[in-house]
């Protein structure tokens, strides 16, 4: 991965850790609001929390998602989510 | 974050040291080598299976093939990791042989394997799809009975508890999954170990059965696995206390308290469903799947979504990942609110369907009553309002909600207290027998100041208050709390092996000390009496009053999943007891009898009738010369339902009379069997006037038995349906000061009549002796013991003036009952039943006088005494 996928990667990961912080996890101090820290199997994210955070993403990075894409492969944790906004950004190569 | 503790991967396993968890921050652990861990797992797992067979867990299927699985999860740790999913699978197909045998076990393998090969056949995602549907189809004709089954019964409910949600599941994964198939995790997700021992299995969803295989340290994965089982063993202990000592018969509801009782423990018993579960993915954790936890804390659920989340987690995300979410993408061009609405909707009534469906597969029908429409449509409607709640608003997540203030505390425990007592009262309606039976339990609280049409409305103001209570549960906003990440132990990572090595160890410890019979005996003799139903798990007086009335003919409530009877009935062969081929309607009181020169398989045995309609040889109407008859009266014990025509305790009485007092009294006897299956006092007494004094009997032997009220008032109901009322005023009368009337519950009216009960036998009696003596005939009454633990204690009654009495009781006393009975769910006398009542009669009847009393003239000389 070279520099500018880096920056836009950190540029998604600290848009999604923000609407995150704000909306799920109020009063929490963002450090403790890793890459990794599970977000489904911690409980962060329950359906409702998961079609926000879909909505988030799709407006602000102007995708769409699809049924089966809100899951744990794609919404677990930040990295998973900023891996999965990178996929859908990046035009499919045949 | 810091460092985990868990190991991934199998080769390299470091030991954490103490200090090493210290500086990370952890919880305590020590320094210890792998094999000291596989050591502490393996005393785990022998302990396990010592607390499993003590108290007989899951029944003979589970208990035998537990114990191959957990002696099969110690070798699967010493497995190298490449031969592990191999080594499960054969495992769970080996555990489908042991239990079905080789005949059903080859059709749910052949099946499985056919339903998958479809899966994966070369052809359009939608010609796969139909291809499903046909087959789905053919087996549903088979569990319907259309086509004839080419094997045992119990392969298509085990095939539907497999199959039917997780090719729902497999199938929508194969379409998006982007990763490789194994035909490993195929197979091994479909013939799921212990899957074949419980017609209700968790959902498991294949995209985490596979994600989460050997993801973490095995010992680490299998010692929460052992956690899980000792949790579920717990809950299904608990389970069997309430069962056995908290449930009360709606009948048995008389007080406020009463009530209470009956609503809390209809949602107590729920244990046994999460019980299991844990006991199953506790065991799948021994074969290296971490999947997530099935229940979680759900009796301290704060609102209906709350609950959602927390009783069944497998249900919620398999309904989430199959439609809800697809639903809700495709309905949000209309608004988000209107997406969510409509797609909260679909997901509850789908799980109508599905449940049904469930039951269809399980049983064989497709169970659609007024309860499940009240209780779903009520818990949608707070579910739609409760998702829309948390949508506008923003709250802290996850368990750890940092509440501090004694104030929010309080409200906190409040939204539980109400979310409790809302959904007991809503899950007390949906597993009740019937509506009208819940309406009249309710009814209770109208007792000492409300008339009767007041009081019937308490059951609806009861369903008003419960949804209320959670609808302002789910509704109104949690405390103010504060999220509380770095709390959350689920983010932290787990706990260190030793803190929950240690706490499953003393857990199993516990349970295996408890399920000792040895040391209660020796240290508290009291209390082991207490104790061994705890163990043995016998039928509690619920199910035991069913069984007495039959119920287990047509378990259609919720509550089967709960129950011990429907456990039991599950292994009964279709149609047993079904008396719907038996009998015919008479179109008055007695509401069906016998048909003549019948020839059915009643409850596994010839049942065939003689000209007359008795289950008997035949019979001239006129009483040949020489011959004395006795007329019997009785019930189903008397007709002898599960017996061969040759095998009623009728038949060899009669056939030893003859063979030894013929000799001796010149005279042939003949007893003539009028008994009809279900028969209460007053059908007895109409068969005695409309049939039996047209044989001209020169005695009546009157059979009773603890269940006749019961047996009564079930026809009575049948009867008032067909608005056949009892033909003899008196009765009325009665019935009408006890209120008793159409459309009223069973167990209303047994609850209304119970006070009178004695003066309608008595009534029954007097009339009896009454005819008899107008026609010169000896009226005899015999007490038959039960086989039914509810009426195996009741002792026998005083005999009623003016017969001559035969009390059989004490007959079964010392015998092991289950050796008597037809079966573990009928409890009606089998062939050996029969001879010990027929050889006990003989001998009462020598007692009595032999052929002194057995002759034409004994009631006038007993008369002119």
């Amino acid at each position: 991965m070279n520099d500018t996928s880096t920056t836009v990667d950190s540029e998604i990961g600290e848009a999604v850790k923000s609407f995150i912080l704000t909306e799920f996890l109020p009063g929490e101090n963002p450090s403790e609001l890793g890459e990794d820290t599970p977000l489904i199997t911690g409980k962060i994210l329950d359906s409702i929390a998961a079609l926000k955070l879909v909505g988030f993403l799709e407006a602000r990075f102007g995708f769409e998602v699809e049924a089966h894409e809100a899951d744990f492969d794609n919404l677990d944790s930040i990295g998973r989510i900023v891996r999965f906004v990178h996929s859908k950004l990046r035009p499919t190569h045949g | 974050m810091p460092d985990e503790p868990r190991i991934r991967g199998a080769s390299t396993w470091p030991t954490l040291t103490l200090q090493g968890a210290r500086s990370a921050g952890l919880q305590w652990d020590i320094a210890v080598s792998p094999s000291v861990k596989r050591l502490a797992l393996c005393v785990e797992l022998g302990t396990a299976a010592l607390v499993i067979r003590q108290f007989e867990i899951g029944g003979t299927a589970f208990v035998r093939t537990s114990m191959a699985a957990l002696a099969g999860a110690a070798v699967h740790s010493v497995l190298p990791v490449r031969l592990r999913l191999g080594f499960f699978i054969t495992l769970s197909i080996c555990a489908i042989y042991l239990v079905l045998g080789a005949w059903a076990g080859t059709w749910v393998v052949g099946t499985g394997v056919a339903v998958l090969g479809i899966c994966h056949l070369p052809l359009s995602f939608r010609i796969r799809g139909a291809l499903l549907v046909v087959a789905c189809a053919a087996l549903a004709a088979l569990r319907l009975e259309w086509l004839p089954l080419p094997f045992e019964a119990a392969v298509l409910p085990v095939l539907g508890s497999m199959f039917v949600f997780r090719t729902l599941i497999y199938f929508y994964d194969l379409r998006h999954e982007r990763s490789a198939w194994s035909p490993g995790y195929a197979l091994g997700y479909f013939f799921l170990l212990p899957n074949v021992c419980f017609a209700l299995f968790p959902v498991v969803d294949f995209k985490t059965f596979r994600r989460t295989h050997l993801q973490d340290d095995p010992d680490w994965t299998a010692q929460v696995g052992l956690q899980w089982i000792s949790r579920g063993i717990v809950h299904l202990v608990l389970y069997r206390g309430v069962y056995l000592y908290a449930t009360i018969p709606p009948s048995e509801v008389t007080s406020v308290w009463g009530l209470a009782r009956f609503v809390a423990t209809s949602f107590a018993l729920y244990m046994r469903v999460s019980g299991i579960f844990h006991l199953v993915v506790g065991m799948l954790h021994l074969f290296g799947f971490a999947l997530p936890e099935t229940h979680h804390r759900y009796f301290l659920s704060a609102g209906v979504s709350d609950f959602w989340r927390r009783i069944n987690i497998y249900w919620k995300d398999f309904m989430l990942k199959l439609f809800f979410y697809p639903a809700y993408f495709r309905l949000r061009r209309r608004g988000a609110v209107a997406a969510l609405v409509l797609s909260t909707l679909y997901v509850v009534v789908m799980t109508w369907f599905l449940h049904a469906c469930q039951w269809f597969w399980i049983e064989g029908s497709f169970p659609l009553r007024w309860q499940d429409g009240v209780f779903w449509t009520i818990l949608a409607t707070l579910m739609t309002a409760g998702t829309l709640a948390e949508f506008r608003r923003k709250e802290p997540r996850g368990d750890a909600v940092i509440i501090s203030r004694p104030r929010l505390l309080a409200a906190r425990a409040v939204r539980i207290v109400a979310t409790f007592v809302g959904i007991s009262t809503l899950w007390s309606l949906w597993t009740s027998d019937s509506l009208e039976e819940w309406i009249a339990v309710w009814s209770v609280l109208g007792n000492g100041w409300a008339g009767d049409t007041i009081s019937r409305l308490m059951g609806p103001v009861g369903v008003v208050i419960g949804a209320a209570l959670l609808g302002i549960a789910s509704v109104v906003p949690d405390a103010e709390g504060r999220s509380a990440l770095t709390a959350d132990r689920h983010l932290r990572g787990p706990s260190p092996f030793w803190s929950v090595a240690g706490l499953t160890s003393v857990t199993l410890l516990v349970l295996a000390l408890a399920g000792s019979p040895e040391l209660w005996r020796a240290f508290a003799p009291p209390l082991e009496e207490a104790m061994a139903p705890l163990r043995s798990a016998p039928l509690n007086q619920v199910d035991l009053a069913r069984l007495q009335r039959g119920y287990y003919e047509d378990l259609m409530n919720a509550d089967r999943f709960n129950s011990r009877l429907w456990e039991l009935t599950l292994k009964r062969s279709p149609g047993w007891g079904t008396t719907t081929p038996v009998m015919r309607e008479t179109g008055d009181y007695r509401v069906y009898e016998l048909p003549p020169f019948a020839n059915v398989v009643f409850k596994g045995a010839r049942l065939h009738t003689n000209g007359w309609g008795m289950r008997d040889r035949e019979y001239t109407r006129s009483k040949p010369k020489g011959t004395y008859r006795i007329a019997l009266l009785g019930a189903s014990y008397v007709m002898g339902s599960g017996v061969g025509d040759d095998e009623t305790f009728e038949g060899l009485l009669e056939e030893r009379i003859n063979r030894e007092l013929t000799p001796r009294s010149g005279l042939h006897y003949e007893i003539l069997n009028f008994a009809v299956g279900g028969y209460g006092p007053l059908q007895r007494l109409m068969t005695l006037e409309r049939k039996a004094f047209a044989f001209e009997p020169d005695a009546v032997l009157y059979v009773a038995q603890a269940g006749d009220l019961v047996a009564e008032v079930q026809k009575m109901r049948l009867a008032i349906e067909r608005d056949a009322w009892p033909p003899y005023p008196f009765v009325r009368d009665l019935l009408a000061q006890a209120g008793i009337r159409n459309g009223m519950s069973e167990e209303e009216m047994l609850r209304r009549l119970r006070p009178d009960a004695q003066a309608l036998l008595s009534w029954v009696y007097d009339t009896i002796a009454k005819q008899c003596a107008e026609r010169g005939v000896l009226p005899m009454w015999g007490w038959l013991p039960s086989l039914n633990p509810r009426g195996a204690s009741i002792p026998a009654p005083r005999p009623p003036p003016g017969f001559v009495a035969m009390n059989l009781e004490g007959l079964f006393d010392g015998r092991d009952l289950a050796g008597l009975r037809l079966t573990d769910w009928d409890f009606h006398p089998n062939a050996e039943g029969h001879r010990m009542i027929a050889d006990r009669l003989y001998a009462e009847i020598l007692e009595r006088g032999g052929i002194d009393l057995l002759r034409p003239g004994f009631r006038q000389a007993l008369e002119g005494q």
